[in-house]
């Protein structure tokens, strides 16, 4: 095929040798997603960078946290001032809440109600993420040891990160909510109906209601639906009001809840599988927070 | 023998990008983006590797990238080994001076990645339907210009200039 043996032929020849080798490889992973080699080359590269990363990670935490402190030492005395207002605020809700708590136990004695689920969660820290910016995964420091199994909700304290989508015997890889290959069965709290998210690569979700009858409002809480992951963990909240209109797709876009630019611990949700659903109770209904800015800048 | 040697520098050089990639700039993105670390050491090491070598090392670190990373396996081999027979048919125009270094590292960065978006999006990753498309292509192609000094520095002083073989 490539008869004449110059070098510029040589170069050339395997320039297209290893072109067709990488589609080839693409192909062939994507034909055999989740039960090919590939899976297994992944889990082999994932157990044996692992170490590599984690004495890195070791190494560069501490110094990019210095860092991170220097920079933001001109803002302290302002966030100082905010911070202060904010807990006066607070221990005023709390007063409230402390209030409100009472009269929630007494109902709930009165209806003879079990309270909610306490689902089993691990802990784990962020050690690693994608080989580059297109990227939407992150990597933890427990793995099939830990209980840790595919298909697992990922959270932070502030709703879904994502799910788990690779494991192997001490870390697992988690696939972020932004992933556009990623969707999500959920509720929209105020309206009680049901659409799916998608990813869109950015902090902004897409959100599609396909049997929509009312119309959602801007910060609207959109949690999970319970199909695939428990029911009722914040997803985000709208960021545009939408009208749902008869045989039309409402579509409009959700402002992730969880901060993705800053994710250094999550909880893996590990007592839950979609069977539980039917027995899940009726998720409380949950107030967007006051950070929440759906207008903003992505976080 | 030296040949070799370079070839297994350059592979150290693209597994320490590859480790910085996945944790440094785990931490550090400025407008939530990372540099294109890996795909800069390749341009790098490429420049002073035979052809058939710079491709080899082009697509290991694009089979490694694909490993660590969240897409289809061969999208970054892909991208890796086009960026490397670029560098290696273009890197006889360095002599050019510091402005052409920076236009040639911008416009293979912002080549390459948007080669992976458009290969992403034939094998179902959705890449270039993304909004922040243009971000994505642009501030790594700024990151790796800023990067280049550091990175083509360490990449001369292990591989040393001096056996620099130009394509024939």
């Amino acid at each position: 095929m490539f008869p004449t043996g110059r070098r510029f032929d040589r170069v050339t020849a395997l320039f297209m040798s290893l072109l067709a080798a990488g589609f080839v490889i693409a192909t062939f992973d994507v034909r055999t997603a989740e039960t090919g080699i590939a899976d297994t080359m992944r889990g082999g590269a994932a157990t044996l960078l692992a170490p590599i990363q984690r004495g890195a990670d070791l190494v560069i935490s501490p110094v990019v946290s210095f860092f991170d402190g220097i920079s933001n030492l001109a803002g302290l005395s302002d966030e100082n001032l905010r911070l202060q207002e904010q807990v006066r605020g607070l221990e005023l809700r709390l007063r409230e809440t402390s209030a409100l708590e009472r009269k929630v136990e007494e109902l709930e004695a009165i209806n003879d109600l079990a309270p909610p689920l306490e689902l089993a969660s691990v802990s784990a820290r962020v050690y690693s993420s994608g080989a580059s910016s297109f990227d939407h995964v992150k990597y933890i420091l427990k793995g099939i040891d830990d209980g840790i199994a595919i298909g697992q909700a990922v959270i932070d304290e502030r709703g879904l990160i994502g799910r788990v989508d690779a494991v192997t015997a001490s870390t697992a890889r988690v696939r972020l909510l932004t992933d556009p290959v990623v969707s999500v069965g959920v509720r929209v709290q105020q309206t009680n109906e049901t659409g799916v998210v998608t990813g869109l690569g950015t902090a902004t979700l897409r959100l599609d209601m396909f049997d929509a009858t009312t119309p959602v409002t801007r910060g609207s809480v959109v949690v999970t639906d319970g199909s695939r992951f428990p029911p009722g963990i914040v997803v985000g909240y709208v960021t545009e009001s939408a009208d749902a209109e008869v045989n039309f797709v409402l579509q409009t876009g959700v402002e992730t809840a969880a901060r993705f630019s800053k994710i250094d611990y999550v909880k893996v949700i590990v007592g839950w599988s979609p069977l539980d659903a039917e027995v899940e109770l009726e998720p409380t209904l949950i107030e967007p927070p006051s950070f929440v800015n759906p207008a903003g800048d992505p976080q | 023998m030296r040949r070799h040697k370079n070839t297994l520098i350059a592979l150290g050089l693209v597994l320490i990008a590859i480790v910085l990639q996945t944790t440094l700039f785990n931490q550090v993105r400025p407008f939530a983006i990372a540099p294109a670390l890996v795909l800069l050491t390749v341009i790098a090491c490429a420049r002073y590797l035979e052809p058939e070598a710079a491709l080899m090392v082009g697509f290991t670190a694009g089979i490694v990238s694909d490993l660590v990373g969240g897409s289809s396996l061969g999208l970054w081999a892909i991208t890796m080994t086009v960026v490397a027979f670029a560098t290696v048919k273009l890197r006889h125009y360095e002599v050019g001076g510091v402005l052409v270094v920076a236009a040639g590292i911008f416009g293979l960065t912002f080549a390459g990645q948007l080669l992976y978006a458009i290969v992403g999006t034939l094998f179902g990753q959705g890449t270039i339907s993304r909004p922040d498309l243009w971000k994505q292509l642009l501030f790594p192609a700024l990151w790796n210009v800023v990067l280049a000094a550091p990175i083509f520095w360490v990449s001369t002083l292990t591989m040393r200039r001096d056996e620099r073989r130009w394509a024939l």
